[in-house]
């Protein structure tokens, strides 16, 4: 039968895993609005870079 | 012993799963942005192979305009995902149609453009920059299908 103190450790690693997952989280976790907003800077950017390199004259 | 496991490992599941859920439009925002990513390393690979000499002008031009058709396709299938998301969709199944006709796009832009070059070491390089966005949304779709709701 789990003690007192087993159920303390499981929290306090659930706790350290918690805040490990906050962490990733936090440098992975841009919401979708954000990520929606980085895409459609690259998108404009492609699209930028690919008009100026067709409009290169032959051989530049 | 195996009630300590018990305590240690329910809990934990839990988190992990609640950390790792399901969102669809944000999924879908992150496979756009990453097909973005994946093009922007395209146009940069067909830069340097054609200032190296290794494809030619005509060629560089081929694989620039799907890439621009690819920008295209990824463009709308974000305007097509925040349409679902301010309809107030929520789940996966929603996203899915969107991400699976978006796939059909860019098959189709695909079989649009002669991507042939002389060159079998830069057709290799090139190739992996279409796989490599073909399987984003590919990924995309298994997910949310997978995820369902």
């Amino acid at each position: 039968m789990s003690t007192l103190s087993d159920i303390d450790a499981g929290l306090l690693i659930l706790d350290r895993v918690i805040s490990l997952l906050k962490s990733l989280m936090g440098q992975h976790g841009l919401d979708g609005d954000a990520l929606g907003v980085i895409a459609d800077s690259k998108d404009l950017a492609n699209a930028a870079a690919i008009k100026k390199m067709l409009a290169e004259p032959p051989g530049a | 012993v195996k009630h300590r496991k018990a305590v240690l490992a329910v809990p934990l599941i839990i988190a992990v799963l609640l950390a790792v859920g399901c969102d669809g439009y944000k999924d879908s925002m992150n496979g756009s942005a990453k097909v973005a990513t994946a093009v922007e390393q395209g146009i940069a690979a067909v830069r340097d192979l054609h200032t190296n000499g290794k494809i030619t002008q005509a060629e560089r031009n081929e694989w620039l305009l799907y890439f621009a058709d690819v920008t295209t396709v990824n463009t709308d299938f974000r305007t097509r995902v925040r349409a679902i998301k301010a309809q107030g969709a929520t789940g996966n199944l929603a996203y899915l149609d969107v991400a699976n006709a978006a796939l059909a796009s860019l098959t189709s832009v695909e079989g649009k453009h002669v991507l042939k070059v002389g060159s079998s070491a830069s057709q290799a390089k090139l190739d992996l920059t279409m796989h490599l966005i073909h399987s984003v949304m590919n990924t995309l779709a298994l997910a949310l299908q997978k995820g369902g709701n």
